[in-house]
């Protein structure tokens, strides 16, 4: 192969080749960070959560007027839930996992206000809470019924004396030493003791750093709003939440009942940022993509034009067609190559400045191959289709004078 | 002679059409992205009320815990609201030209007719000054003044969308309305007021809608309110009743002031110390003075209200737009290099080098206007996009004059600066060399 | 009309150089119709180059129609082009998107002629050649004939006071090429200077004088005719001195 006239024909063009090798630069730049940023969006967003997600319904409902006993309201929408067939469990409670409204709290493994606590998302429910989410517990015991009670705002009840924690949590209160049976103390320095420790699961904040610390406490919440936790059979859920919203609305008129949603509408809900970017970014990198690669084809197809009389004297003179395609391919990879060394500094440079200036997290460097080679695919597919057809250009058109 | 130029330019286009459609589509496509990112970013800057930002100011008092800070990221900072019973001795200070205290509630609204059903409606339980501060526009009546407020009357000011949903648009001042019991006497219809980004309470989300109607903060007690929004606390307290909440340590009501000029913030800052150092003789505010006040701009700074998502997306479709222009050059270059013999002849035929000049960039001009116009329907398109993966409001992003101009412009000088130098290569061929070439 | 003296035109690349023209001198008559005969290589194509004011030259000097056009700016030579210079190519170079009227507009519109003046002068120059009724053809529906004889009608609509021609009818048969000779006679009766560049001895015979370029040089002139059959010059453009006019 004899590279020569390919790269005096580069020369020739000079500005052109480095224009197409500086935008395949930025492309990959771009590409690069971006679908950096997708990955770890959606690895995000495709975290176990520990939750039944896809067969949990939540409903709010709130009561108004003297009449009005919420005590009273709750008992009778958990068993009119209960009857419904298809219902697995259900469970009041302060808050729900993965809405983004929760209840934060710190604990302690001593009682001394002066070191700092671990944070924690907190919940309330009853012993049908954990059937409730389908959240599974690895070891120790669920409430009893007799632990559970009503609790309404102006009761400030004492603290319980058992409470679930998850694994997470049990690792930052406690390292490598077995949590269960240990004590533990609120901001109050009143002590509770881990009766049982849940493998995983998610509170409400998906964008907080300590999404897997959760505690929770006995009882039945009975404040202004009631948020109301409904696992149903697996399949059934759409078909449910209209009967739930009917069978709630009838029983009583003294209440509202806000709204009847899967849980995985809320969840998506919390995620709509994460999601939101991973899209946006999705299409910008297949413009990009799509543009550099149509900019290519273009600008090769142009070029075939303008050698056409070139091309056909190299045929006349005894080139096949194979060196032909040969030649621009090789072309193109070179200048692709060159684009993809400037591109590897633009991408570090895009990268260091997303981390120091965003806090994105450091770009996992096993990209930068993966993104060159994509881009010799790219272009090199990109090419074929206008060098196939300089390959047929007839070798007569050497003796033609126009 | 402008009109010839854009004559040929025409037919310069449709003679290589599919390099004329890839620069069209070049920045079509660069524009489309940036300015969508663009756009939002700058409905997410944007200063909610320009003719006072620098007048209104948000107020932090540090009551917060001994033993640590608010915010263990930014251990500087006081917390973001007040306790309720220090927003209320500030009130009846009455130290700046106006102020505010104010938290997010909600409550259910009684059927008018029987056949209705109950709803719920979010309320912004606020101070009389609220409405005189903000700018807030009325299209009946009024607010409600201190005498009211301080006799904790129920009266409600409604949105003009619950306006419409309750008295279907009508003047409804005068008309009485049961929410959980207690009947309000409707006070005034506000007109669409949703400042951009919601600058008053940045701390429940910057980009919402939620003014459905305003109550006074005197009803808090009596009805004893809760707060929809969020609630910090630090010390472990017993509360058993409505009054005891609201005598906690807990903070959760927003505060703010209008000064008469920016130039009295220090003023004001002292005499928030005064009160904080008053009251730390009765055992409370045990950490070092640390009250600030913070104009609209700093407030919105300290929320990062413009979220990092959002200037990622500006910066990286920059440099879209930075591809889309090496494209366009990259065409531009070849395809004026194409017309090396045209231009040749052209020159021997006594085109100066300026007519060659100004007939290629006339050519890039038009090619730039196309794009910049595909480019504007493509922000229309993505800007729904937007909105809809981002839950938003409808019609909350905004596309007005200045981000249509500003895009036709960015499509025309960017593809003119793209143009430039294919341009001055061409006006630079010789007129001799290509006439004789075949 | 043309005046070369001592003309020195030097092709320089990174190693070698090449000497076009070597103190050529030519001197062409107002009203001539002259013949520049050489093989290739000779200089002929370097000498319509400086002839047209399409190049420069390193020494000498070159008046035209009475103005050393030497040391013109780029502008000025365009205009000069524009003004008192017709072309004519072997390869016709008409612009193959633009039909007749417009490729005969193109001079025209740098020229800022008013728009009815165009028009009537293209309209002219067409009927002169023969083809007013193809007006809106495109180029290629032409023969090359035609073709030739639009780049004619191009050449003329400017009512230029120099016609230079290079191998006209090169590209075209033995028919063809004759009615484009005769139209270049025509052209000459009416007045305009021309001179022709050819290898091909039929066409330079047809002109009134031939001048032979060997190696850059102008190896000896010949007159087929006598003086007398010289026609009287018409002065198209009045004789004012063009910056004048612009």
């Amino acid at each position: 192969m004899n590279p020569g006239p390919m790269v005096s024909a580069l020369l020739r063009n000079k500005t052109g080749a480095i224009l197409v090798a500086l935008q395949v630069a930025v492309t990959l730049a771009i590409v690069i960070n971006s679908l950096y940023i997708i990955v770890l969006r959606v690895e995000k967003m495709n975290r176990e959560t520990g939750i039944d997600v896809a067969n949990v319904i939540i409903t709010y409902v709130r009561g108004f007027g003297d009449d009005f006993d919420v005590v009273d309201s709750i008992t009778n929408d958990i068993n009119l839930i209960k009857s419904i067939p298809g219902v697995v469990a259900a469970t009041v409670s302060n808050h729900v996992p993965l809405s983004g409204s929760g209840s934060g709290t710190g604990l302690r493994t001593v009682a001394d206000l002066s070191i700092d606590s671990i944070s924690t998302a907190r919940y309330r429910w009853s012993e049908e809470g954990l059937d409730s989410l389908g959240v599974k517990l690895s070891r120790g015991r669920n409430f009893l019924p007799e632990e559970v009670n009503f609790i309404r705002p102006e009761d400030d009840p004492p603290a319980p004396a058992s409470i679930l924690i998850t694994q997470d949590l049990a690792d930052a209160l406690f390292g490598e030493e077995d949590a269960l049976g240990k004590t533990v103390y609120w901001g109050s320095l009143e002590p509770s003791t881990i009766v049982g420790i849940i493998g995983r699961m998610h509170g409400s904040w998906v964008n907080w750093d300590k999404l897997g610390n959760v505690v929770i406490q006995p009882g039945k919440p009975a404040y202004t709003t009631n948020k109301l936790i409904i696992r149903v059979e697996p399949g059934m859920r759409d078909e449910l939440i209209p009967v739930i919203e009917e069978t709630l609305g009838e029983s009583n008129r003294a209440r509202v009942v806000k709204s009847v949603r899967p849980l995985e509408e809320l969840a998506a809900r919390s995620y709509r940022r994460d999601r939101g970017m991973a899209i946006i970014l999705s299409i910008v990198i297949s413009l990009l993509i799509g543009l550099t690669a149509l900019v290519i084809v273009g600008l090769t197809a142009f070029h075939v034009t303008q050698r056409t009389k070139q091309i056909g004297t190299r045929r006349a003179l005894g080139a096949r067609r194979i060196d032909i395609i040969r030649q621009f391919m090789l072309e193109n990879w070179l200048i692709t190559t060159m684009g993809a060394f400037i591109g590897v500094v633009l991408t570090v440079a895009v990268a260091y400045w997303l981390e120091t200036s965003f806090e994105l997290e450091r770009l996992d460097w096993s990209y930068l191959p993966i993104g060159i080679v994509v881009l010799w695919v790219l272009s090199s597919v990109a090419v074929f289709a206008p060098a196939r057809r300089a390959a047929a250009v007839s070798p007569a058109v050497a003796t033609r004078s126009v | 002679m402008f009109k010839y130029d854009v004559k040929l330019a025409f037919k310069s286009m449709r003679r290589n059409p599919i390099m004329t459609a890839l620069m069209v589509a070049a920045i079509a496509v660069g524009i489309g992205v940036s300015m969508t990112t663009l756009t939002v970013y700058y409905m997410m800057s944007s200063n909610p009320i320009p003719e006072k930002s620098d007048e209104l100011f948000a107020v932090t008092l540090d009551s917060w815990s001994p033993l640590r800070p608010f915010d263990d990221d930014n251990p500087e900072r006081a917390p973001h609201q007040l306790t309720y019973h220090d927003a209320e001795r500030l009130l009846s200070f009455a130290e700046a030209k106006r102020q505010v205290a104010m938290f997010e509630s909600s409550l259910i609204i009684e059927p008018v007719k029987a056949e209705d059903l109950p709803f719920e409606a979010f309320a912004r339980v606020t101070s009389t000054d609220f409405f005189a501060m903000f700018d807030v526009p009325f299209i009946h009546g009024s607010g409600w003044d201190k005498t009211t407020d301080a006799a904790a009357e129920p009266v409600v000011v409604l949105g003009k969308q619950l306006n419409e949903k309750l008295f279907g648009g009508e003047n409804s001042v005068g008309n009485w309305l049961t929410m959980e019991g207690t009947r309000f006497r409707v006070a005034g219809v506000i007109d669409s007021w949703e400042p951009t980004p919601r600058f008053y309470d940045p701390i429940n989300g910057a980009f919402q809608e939620i003014n459905e109607m305003f109550i006074p903060l005197s009803l808090t007690r009596v009805l004893e309110l809760s707060s929809v929004g969020s609630d910090w606390g630090w010390k472990s307290e017993e509360i058993t009743s409505f009054e005891q909440w609201l005598n906690s340590e807990a903070v959760w009501i927003q505060y703010f002031i209008e000064l008469e000029t920016a130039g009295g913030r220090g003023e004001y800052v002292a005499h928030l110390n005064a009160y904080v150092n008053e009251q730390k003789k009765l055992g409370r505010f045990e950490r070092p003075l640390n009250n600030n006040i913070y104009n609209v701009e700093e407030w919105m700074d300290y929320h990062e209200v413009v979220a990092n998502d959002a200037k990622v997306l500006v910066g990286l479709s920059f440099l879209f737009l930075v591809v889309c222009l090496l494209s366009t050059i990259a065409l531009t270059l070849t395809k004026f290099i194409g017309k090396k013999a045209e231009t040749s002849l052209r020159r021997a035929l006594g085109a100066s080098r300026q007519t060659i000049f100004k007939q290629q960039i006339v050519e890039v001009a038009v090619i730039g206007f196309s794009g910049g116009l595909i480019g504007l329907a493509l922000v229309t398109l993505g800007l729904q996009g937007i909105e809809y993966l981002y839950d938003s409001p409808e019609g909350m992003v905004r596309f007005d004059w200045v981000m249509v101009l500003t895009a036709l412009g960015i499509a025309i000088v960017s593809s003119m600066i793209a143009g430039l130098y294919p341009a001055w290569r061409v006006c630079n061929i010789p007129p001799a060399t290509q006439l004789k070439t075949q | 009309m043309l005046q070369m003296t001592q003309i020195q035109k030097i092709y320089r690349t990174e190693l070698i150089e090449t000497h076009a023209l070597r103190e050529l001198s030519v001197t062409v008559q107002e009203g001539e119709f002259v013949a520049l005969t050489g093989s290739s290589g000779s200089g002929k194509t370097t000498f319509l180059n400086i002839a047209g004011l399409l190049e420069s030259f390193e020494q000498g000097t070159y008046l035209l129609d009475g103005e050393d056009v030497s040391h013109l700016s780029d502008n000025e030579r365009s205009a000069y082009r524009n003004h008192k210079i017709g072309f004519i190519f072997q390869s016709f170079n008409l612009i193959p998107d633009l039909n007749l009227f417009e490729n005969i507009d193109v001079p025209l519109r740098y020229r800022r002629f008013p728009r009815a003046d165009r028009k009537q002068r293209i309209e002219h120059a067409l009927e002169t050649v023969g083809l007013a009724s193809r007006m809106k053809h495109l180029p290629a529906q032409l023969s090359g004939g035609q073709q030739q004889r639009v780049a004619i009608a191009r050449a003329i609509a400017g009512e230029p006071r120099l016609m230079l021609a290079d191998e006209p009818t090169g590209n075209l048969d033995t028919t063809m090429a004759q009615q484009v000779l005769e139209l270049l006679e025509e052209i000459h009766a009416a007045g305009t200077t021309i001179v022709i560049v050819t290898h091909d001895q039929g066409l330079a015979s047809r002109a009134q004088r031939n001048i032979q370029l060997v190696d850059g040089k102008v190896l000896e002139e010949e007159s087929p005719h006598t003086q007398e059959e010289i026609p009287q010059a018409v002065m198209l453009n009045g004789g004012e001195p063009l910056a004048a006019q612009l």
